[in-house]
């Protein structure tokens, strides 16, 4: 593994997932720095700000209040300055037609959250292989939902 | 007187009669044309001719024009043949009587060279004393000589005084006829059977419209004879043509002008000539224009039979009597009424027809009558031929002589059976009305209904007893302020329109008002009336009736509540039903998402318990925990299959023409490795292309295939058996499920495994139906909820048939054409 430091963010307002996207981090041979935040309107507001240095990859979470997930992603893709973050999905809805949608508007990849910590560990860290490895470049649809 | 004759021996003038000798005595020696030796040859033959011929004759020679005559000429000059005769004297001087006329006539000859002849030329004579009209007709001709000059003139003369007084006799006879033709304005005609042409004077043409020329075909003048007399005519003619008929034509014909229709009537009459062979030569005769005298008794007639029929249209029957009241000669009429002959109605034998209990009244009543000389006037009744009796009504006037005594009556009596007939059934008539009212008003007091009638004006005239009992009015009060005030204030604009719209249209009236009961109570009434018409169609009154409806009404309001309720009450659980089924979407949503995100936490937290703190657990609390997961797992599985549930609705069915060997071969590779695990095996037969909603179809033959692997009989390698077959109308037990004349593909799944009883065969397809213990076999029971619920949403239907421990079958019917 290379020993780049990559500048995670995370959007999730659910604590529990939060907590355990951070320990499932930590046990990754891979050094990286988590930034959390909790709504849409909040993100929106760190990456739109001057001063922010804009995270390598961000995981989004679909279902969150204020400003949903979905929202954020139209958004971040209208921005000429952000449309180039890469963006996972980070979600429980499994909806085929959600999944185009998100597909179609632009999202890197997909993980339905998994109910096993391993295998959470598991697609966070093939994800973030991928991007790294692909070097941020959009993935085709067959490998759009990573499965665990 | 005879002259002796000469010696000289002229042969030429050998005979000759009279004047011969005096012309052989003659001493010609100092006359102009010489001795007879020396006249020419031509003379003398001139002169042989003349003298031997019986007719007047007169020949002048020379141009002195030297006279001879013959005997025949000189018996001409009158005078008894004793005209003075000098021969050798110039004609100027021997004839100088008529020496003015014949003068021109000898010039014009000799100078011309022709002969002349001249006819009935009046030449005034001297003669038996007296000057006498003599006519003559001549012929002047030249004689040439043997030089080929010309010599002299032959005069050859024949006196036809008579003639031409018997032409001018004829004339004058004519224009008398004539004349009396004219006075008598006649026509005439003359016919002739042998030419078959006539003539006819000018007024006989004129009437058939017929040329003017002399002779006519007799067809002209038939055709203008008027149609229905044409025969007849002809007949007459052919047989007055005929001897044996005497000749005799008299007859009376119309003659129709051909051009103008101008109508004449004419009395023709004439008479056939016959030669003594029996042939009719001619027919004539003459026609006289007699319409006026026809017109006159035609008026009469029709005058007559107009009389005779008024008195046949009062069936009267016309009759006279004397001035005593009797009865004389023939009365036909009377006859014909009563059958009396003539010798029963005589006299006073006419009273024998009358009814004897009007007799004696009869007798009173017609000498009261004739004494006081006034029209008589009574009713009596007559023994009719038949015998029956007859109704008459007589009515007889006097016709008075000039010096006012009767001459006679005249009466006519009229039948009046009918009439009395009549008047007696109106009688009967009438107080079967009056009978049928007094019914009608029983009938209606009766009732309990208000019935009421109108006139064609629509004014109430009757109301039955029921009304005002009701109302509690009496019928002063109703006729004082009318029906209307009974009516309750709301309706009553209402019902005036709508009754004036059906007194005016004739439509039949019906209308729901309130009536106001005695104690001030309004209930509502059904009012109807319909128009009664006579056999014309015209209304003559109206019949209607209210019902008290008070009770239907209040019933059909509450009926009319009750169902606007349930009405609302069904909306509203519609209502609830939209809403219960958004709810239940909503549930599949926090199934899929606020459900799952818990139950997800759990298992999470239960695998990092597992990863680094189950060693910690005592023996008891890893059981526990074993358990728990498991629990918690199958809570997964749950909500996995009710989203699965919820998501097999309609909404989504997209049909594609599917083989289903793609599908099953697709739904075998699924399974390949439990196959593989269990050893089991698959069989497909014939796959047809059907619609379909491929991944419905796919879970479908997942979930049977996935239960057939599942409830395998322990020990024992699954076999599944797939196959299909197009069947039409004979399904069994399905003949009143399915569409009749409709392809269906029979789909039959069956498997050895573990079966099950008969009695579940429907109650299998439940929701959250399980037949088994969770420790035996694992599942939700909504397996084959899902498939039944694919089966629907293909418009199909599925039977699952199972024999415990031998197997299951499950037979799928989805029709083969959307």
């Amino acid at each position: 593994m290379t020993i780049k430091k990559y500048n995670l963010l995370l959007a999730d307002d659910d604590t529990d997932d939060c907590i355990f996207f951070t320990e499932a981090l930590h046990e990754l041979p891979l050094i990286v720095n988590l930034l959390t935040v909790h709504d849409g309107v909040e993100l929106m507001q760190l990456l739109t700000t001057e001063e922010t240095t804009l995270p390598d990859i961000l995981f989004l979470d679909l279902n969150m209040p204020r400003k949903t997930g979905m929202e954020c992603l139209s958004e971040i893709k209208n921005n000429n300055k952000l449309k180039d973050l890469p963006i996972v999905i980070f979600s429980t809805s499994c909806h085929s037609d959600t999944v185009n949608l998100l597909y179609a508007n632009g999202a890197n990849y997909y993980i339905r959250k998994p109910a096993e910590f391993s295998q959470l560990k598991k697609t966070i860290h093939e994800v973030l292989t991928l991007i790294i490895q692909k070097n941020i470049s959009k993935p085709g649809k067959d490998s759009f939902v990573i499965q665990p | 007187m005879k002259v002796a004759s000469p010696q000289l021996k002229h042969h030429f003038l050998s005979g000759g009669g009279e004047m011969g000798d005096l012309i052989r005595s003659h001493d010609w020696s100092n006359s102009a044309i010489g001795k007879p030796e020396t006249w020419p040859q031509s003379l003398l033959t001139s002169l042989s001719i003349i003298l031997h011929s019986k007719f007047p004759t007169f020949l002048c020679w020379g141009p002195k024009l030297i006279c001879f005559y013959n005997d025949a000429f000189r018996l001409s000059l009158g005078q008894d043949g004793k005209y003075p005769f000098i021969p050798g004297r110039p004609a100027e001087q021997t004839l100088d009587a008529i020496w003015h006329v014949i003068k021109p006539l000898l010039v014009q000859v000799q100078d011309t060279g022709e002969a002349i002849l001249h006819e009935d030329l009046l030449i005034p004579i001297f003669k038996n004393n007296i000057m006498e009209d003599v006519y003559w007709t001549l012929n002047f001709s030249p004689v040439y000589d043997e030089a080929g000059d010309k010599a002299g003139v032959i005069a050859t003369c024949n006196e036809t005084t008579d003639k031409v007084k018997y032409l001018k006799e004829l004339t004058s006879i004519n224009d008398a006829l004539e004349f009396a033709i004219e006075g008598t304005e006649l026509g005439t005609f003359d016919y002739n059977p042998v030419t078959n042409k006539f003539s006819a004077n000018a007024r006989l043409k004129e009437w058939f419209g017929l040329p003017p020329k002399a002779e006519i075909e007799l067809q002209h003048a038939i055709a203008a004879i008027a149609q229905n007399d044409r025969e007849k005519v002809v007949d007459a003619i052919q047989k007055t043509l005929n001897f044996s008929s005497g000749g005799h034509y008299d007859m009376e014909y119309t003659i129709v002008h051909p051009l103008t229709k101008k109508e004449t009537f004419v009395r023709a009459k004439g008479r056939a000539w016959f030669t003594e062979q029996k042939i009719a030569y001619r027919f004539n005769g003459t026609l006289q224009d007699v319409s006026k005298e026809v017109r006159a008794r035609k008026i009469m007639e029709i005058s007559e039979q107009r009389f005779l029929a008024a008195i046949a249209a009062v069936k009267g029957f016309l009759w006279t009597n004397t001035p005593e009241g009797k009865m004389a000669g023939e009365q036909p009429a009377w006859a014909i009424l009563t059958g009396q002959t003539y010798e029963e109605y005589q006299g006073y034998g006419w009273a024998n027809a009358v009814h004897p209990d009007d007799a004696q009244p009869t007798v009173v009543a017609w000498n009261e009558a004739v004494q006081e000389r006034k029209t008589f006037v009574f009713e009596h009744r007559i023994k009719l031929t038949d015998g029956s009796w007859g109704q008459f009504s007589i009515r007889a006037r006097p016709i008075l002589n000039d010096d006012g005594s009767i001459r006679e009556w005249v009466g006519v009596h009229t039948d009046i059976t009918e009439q009395k007939r009549a008047e007696k059934n109106q009688q009967i008539q009438q107080q079967i009305l009056f009978k049928s009212q007094q019914k009608f008003r029983l009938l209606a007091d009766s009732m309990l209904q208000h019935i009421w009638t109108s006139d064609t004006e629509g004014n109430l005239n009757y109301f039955n007893q029921s009304v005002f009992d009701f109302s509690g009015l009496t019928i002063e009060e109703i006729n004082k302020d009318g029906w209307i005030q009974i009516v309750h204030p709301d309706d009553k604009e209402g019902n005036i329109n709508a009754w004036t719209k059906s007194v005016t249209t004739g439509e039949p009236f019906l209308f729901e008002h309130r009536f106001r009961r005695h104690d001030g109570e309004y209930r509502w009434q059904l009012s109807r009336a319909i128009p009664q018409k006579d056999a014309y169609g015209n209304i003559q009154m109206w019949v209607g009736t209210s019902t008290d409806i008070e009770d239907q009404k209040i019933f059909t309001n509450q009926l009319e509540k009750e169902v606007k309720e349930r009405t609302a009450q069904l909306e509203q659980k519609n209502i609830d039903l939209e809403k219960m089924n958004k709810e239940l979407q909503s549930f599949a949503y926090i199934s899929s998402h606020d459900l799952q995100e818990p139950l997800r936490k759990i298992q999470t937290f239960a695998s990092r318990i597992l990863e680094k703190e189950y060693e910690n657990l005592s023996d008891n609390g890893k059981d526990q925990f074993v358990r728990m997961r498991k629990a918690a797992e199958r809570m997964q599985t749950l909500i996995d299959d009710l989203l699965a549930y919820s998501h097999t609705n309609i909404d989504e069915r997209k049909f594609e023409i599917v083989n289903l060997g793609k599908i099953m071969e697709e739904v075998k590779s699924d399974f390949a490795e439990e196959f593989q695990q269990a050893g089991a095996t698959i069989e497909i037969g014939k796959m047809y292309d059907i619609p379909i909603i491929p991944f419905q179809f796919r879970q479908l033959l997942h979930n049977l295939i996935s239960n057939s692997l599942k409830f395998s009989i322990p020990g024992q390698s699954p076999h599944i058996q797939i196959n299909s077959e197009m069947v039409t109308d004979d399904i069994p037990f399905a003949k009143d499920i399915i569409s009749h004349h409709k392809t269906y593909c029979h789909i039959s799944v069956s498997d050895n495994g573990i079966g099950f009883d008969k009695g579940y065969s429907k109650k299998i397809f439940e929701l959250f139906q399980r037949l088994h213990g969770r420790e035996a076999y694992s599942g939700t029971g909504i397996g084959l909820a899902i498939v039944k619920k694919i089966i629907e949403n293909h418009h199909g239907f599925i039977l699952a048939n199972g024999v415990i421990n031998k197997g299951a079958t499950f037979d799928i019917y989805i029709p083969a054409n959307l």
